[in-house]
């Protein structure tokens, strides 16, 4: 469980790396 | 008087008086034994959604004018992208290794490449993009990468064999049985082909048995030299004689091929029942034989 729990928590932090340098990028091109 | 459902075109045959009784039906979850449920990722499935917002940067970066910000967003977005496919096919293949009592590892390491494309991506979208500092990135695209990692885990790496059986045998058996495993999804996407529902449940049926083999011969890599005519001439040539069947059927509805056809499936069927069988058999040899000595053994010592 607690294996499961780790794993999920890397898996969140990943997305939000993803996501957010994605979000930023869009920021930056000005489109906002 | 209570009746069951079911048509002329209902797969299971003999369950309505007009046609009167075409063979057993098939048994009840037959097409499902043998088979494992594939497990969705949702995590990995989301990596496809989150990369998005980089698609629409890069075509803002196109509407300013900026076409180094555009090369590197729509690159960054590909290798995300690139990054969840090769992850997802990852994770099958993992799937499809932690199935089977014998496997060879994955040739390619998919969920390492897909850690490394991740980092790579990353490192693009927040630190060579216009405006970005590029140790941020540097940071970031580590992160992403030990994270990957961490949240899928490495791929297999080793191979995994059955108990009594060198590298060697379990290798050759794990060929054999991948080789006989793509022959049973040939004949079953030729089944398809056919268009009828009810050969389609018999010939499932009758696949469920030769998965069965496929246990069998895993669990006792020894069975494989007795295994090889089974899995290579009677599979080969069911998979040929469904091929020309479902052929012949779709130009022509032809119901004494049909016959025949149908006679072969029975005798196949049989076959691969009777071979199973003896398979077992002999593994209960084997145990009779190692519980006969072990017995007589304690017997001697005075037990």
């Amino acid at each position: 469980m607690k294996d499961r729990t780790l794993r999920g928590f890397a898996a969140i932090v990943l997305l939000a790396i993803i996501l957010f340098s994605a979000l930023r990028a869009w920021g930056g091109a000005g489109v906002f | 008087m209570t009746q069951r459902y079911g048509g002329r075109f209902s797969p299971e045959p003999g369950s309505d008086p007009s046609t009167g009784p075409a063979g057993t039906p098939p048994e009840a979850g037959a097409r499902f034994r043998g088979r494992r449920a594939s497990r969705v990722n949702i995590a990995a499935r989301a990596l496809f959604v989150a990369p998005i917002p980089l698609l629409l940067s890069a075509i803002g970066e196109i509407r300013s004018g900026d076409a180094l910000g555009m090369v590197v967003e729509l690159g960054a977005f590909g290798l995300l992208i690139s990054s969840a496919v090769t992850l997802n096919e990852g994770l099958k293949a993992d799937a499809a290794y932690a199935a089977r009592t014998i496997a060879k590892p994955p040739a390619v390491p998919r969920k390492l490449l897909a850690a490394i494309m991740s980092g790579l991506g990353v490192f693009l979208a927040s630190g060579i993009a216009p405006g970005f500092n590029p140790l941020a990135g540097i940071i970031f695209g580590a992160a992403a990468t030990s994270a990957q990692l961490l949240a899928f885990g490495f791929d297999p790496m080793k191979a995994k064999g059955g108990a009594g059986g060198n590298d060697h045998d379990a290798e050759r058996v794990a060929r054999a049985i991948d080789r006989a495993e793509e022959t049973v999804a040939e004949i079953m996407a030729a089944t398809r082909q056919i268009g009828d529902r009810r050969l389609e449940a018999r010939v499932e049926s009758l696949m469920a048995h030769v998965r069965e083999v496929f246990r069998t011969v895993e669990a006792d890599p020894r069975d494989l030299t007795r295994a090889r005519k089974f899995l290579g001439v009677y599979l080969v040539g069911a998979r040929d004689a469904t091929r020309k069947f479902a052929e012949l059927y779709s130009r022509r509805r032809d119901e004494e091929a049909r016959a025949g056809y149908e006679a072969l499936l029975s005798d196949l069927e049989a076959s691969f029942r009777q071979h199973r069988e003896d398979l077992l058999k002999d593994d209960r040899v084997s145990l009779d034989v190692e519980i006969e000595v072990l017995r007589e053994r304690l017997h001697q010592e005075g037990v």
